[in-house]
């Protein structure tokens, strides 16, 4: 058997690298959120976070908006400009709720759309179209895999939950529908994340870095209430009880009294299915 | 061997090897300001990327320099109430969009070493407005009469994309930026707009520290002083 000696020369070459590389190789690079044991499919984590938004929704448009605007608060679209003395509107305390999310160290995407919007620019187009189609058909959620962002993608229909959105929107002027009515989906949040499975631990972190959005948004709006002319007190109590806000803190805490049950319950019910 | 000293000194062969010079107010950026190195030793990138190619690791790594992307922008020039932030257009109804003038990347519109501002056309609106109604449109042309037009070049004669400018917006089409004026903005020149700015850009990478969001907060004039009356 005749040896070719470049043969030997790069065989010799691969077992030097492989002991380079493998034998006496370094600890190996960690893999950042690397799975390790339990896996969640991402309809799942993407539903929770669905769920802990509408408690976060519903607190913020009862709690603070319509028993606000009972007590002397103003809510409006330009609630950032300078000398306006209000504060955001349901859809836009969202809307800064998914700014921040998206400067998070979780990869959690938050979007508002309708095919009926105020602003012509959040009108459902594509796969969206469809889904949200869907979603009016049935009333229920929808989740498909955005293929060239390389987003797992889920659709939550956004319901009328007080009579207030329904009267605002229907007097709006901008507004292409003007018959809401109570329980009406008036449109829908999509949500989207990268993986399609996550360890409890990145559930966990997603949903607190969720609750940590909420929490800087409403910190925005009190520190807006600075600039008011008239500026409300800040402490323990709710518009409800009058011309005051509740403190980041509060908020927060009244936030997690009504979204960590149901969070626990569907945490709990996917483990035992 | 050759190859081997190369990559043992990867650095020097970066600097020679810049491919263009560098934007408009970049100029005097190091390139470690947004080539940040990559986790682990040249070995380890080497094991690592052995052992995904061979099914062992779920993900590759980069070799020496992670490639610029968004965060790298926008831990300089990340700021509230940005009217395109390049987030929005990760959303599905943007695909199309996506695939022609990829506005979810800032260099869709800014790709570095260019040696100008903008790289992308002044017509780019077209891609997402082209279906606006201006409900009691304050401009003495509507702007669907100048979308039926197909007139996409008057966009930015009017309004700035990031909306960082502070300005009054030109209600008639006598007040419109010659679009020459734009054109030569997008090429590195003056700035048409306004010379004051709701937000500077950073000049370190700190957009997560209370300094950094701070200091963005701030409103500064074309040398950056503060102006007076911001936050």
């Amino acid at each position: 058997m005749v040896v070719n000696k470049i043969d030997v020369v790069v065989f010799c070459s691969m077992g030097l690298l492989a002991v380079y590389l493998f034998v006496q190789a370094p600890a190996p690079i960690a893999i950042a959120n690397d799975l390790a044991g339990e896996k969640i499919h991402v309809n799942t984590l993407l539903t929770l976070v669905a769920q802990e938004n509408n408690k976060a929704r519903k607190l913020w448009t009862k709690q603070i908006v319509v028993a606000g605007k009972k007590s002397g608060l103003k809510f409006g679209e330009q609630w950032r400009d300078e000398g306006v003395d209000e504060g955001p509107l349901p859809a836009l305390f969202l809307r800064e709720t998914a700014s921040l999310l998206e400067k998070s160290p979780v990869p959690l995407s938050l979007f508002l759309g309708s095919d009926f919007p105020i602003s012509s620019a959040n009108k459902f187009d594509g796969q969206q179209a469809v889904s949200f189609a869907a979603i009016r058909e049935s009333g229920e959620s929808q989740f498909f895999y955005d293929g060239d962002v390389k987003r797992y993608t889920a659709m939550f229909p956004d319901r009328v939950v007080v009579e207030a959105c329904a009267n605002c929107h229907n007097k709006h002027k901008n507004s292409p529908k003007i018959d809401w009515a109570m329980n009406d989906i008036m449109g829908a949040t999509t949500w989207a994340y990268p993986k399609e499975y996550v360890s409890r631990d990145e559930l966990v972190k997603v949903i607190s870095e969720l609750r940590g959005a909420f929490e800087t948004a409403y910190k925005t709006y009190l520190e807006k209430t600075n600039t008011f002319s008239v500026k409300p007190e800040i402490g323990a109590r709710w518009p409800e009880q009058g011309y005051h806000l509740p403190s980041s803190a509060v908020f927060i805490a009244r936030l997690r009294m009504l979204a960590d049950g149901d969070t626990l319950a569907f945490l709990l019910a996917d483990s035992d299915g | 061997m050759v190859l081997m000293l190369a990559l043992l000194n990867v650095d020097a062969i970066y600097q020679q090897a810049m491919p263009g010079p560098m934007n408009s107010g970049h100029e005097n950026l190091d390139c470690k300001a947004c080539h940040q190195k990559a986790a682990g030793s040249l070995r380890q990138q080497i094991q690592a990327n052995v052992r995904y190619l061979m099914g062992g690791r779920e993900r590759s790594v980069a070799f020496n320099f992670i490639s610029p992307g968004n965060d790298d922008c926008l831990s300089c020039h990340e700021r509230d109430n940005d009217h395109h932030p390049v987030y929005r257009f990760n959303e599905p109804r943007f695909s199309e969009v996506r695939q022609a003038i990829a506005p979810q990347l800032c260099a869709g519109c800014h790709l570095e070493h260019s040696g100008v501002r903008i790289t992308s056309a002044p017509d780019n609106c077209k891609n997402c407005h082209s279906g606006i109604q201006v409900r009691n449109d304050p401009l003495d042309i509507t702007h669907e009469d100048l979308i039926a037009l197909e007139n996409w070049h008057s966009c930015l004669r009017c309004h700035d994309y990031h909306g960082n400018h502070i300005m009054v917006v030109p209600a008639s089409i006598k007040a419109m930026k010659p679009i020459a004026s734009i054109e030569e903005y997008f090429s590195g020149g003056a700035d048409p707009y306004s010379d004051v700015r709701y937000h500077q850009a950073r000049t370190t990478r700190d957009r997560n520290t209370q300094e950094g969001k701070a200091r963005s907060a701030l409103a500064y004039d074309e040398e950056g002083a503060v102006v007076e009356g911001s936050p």
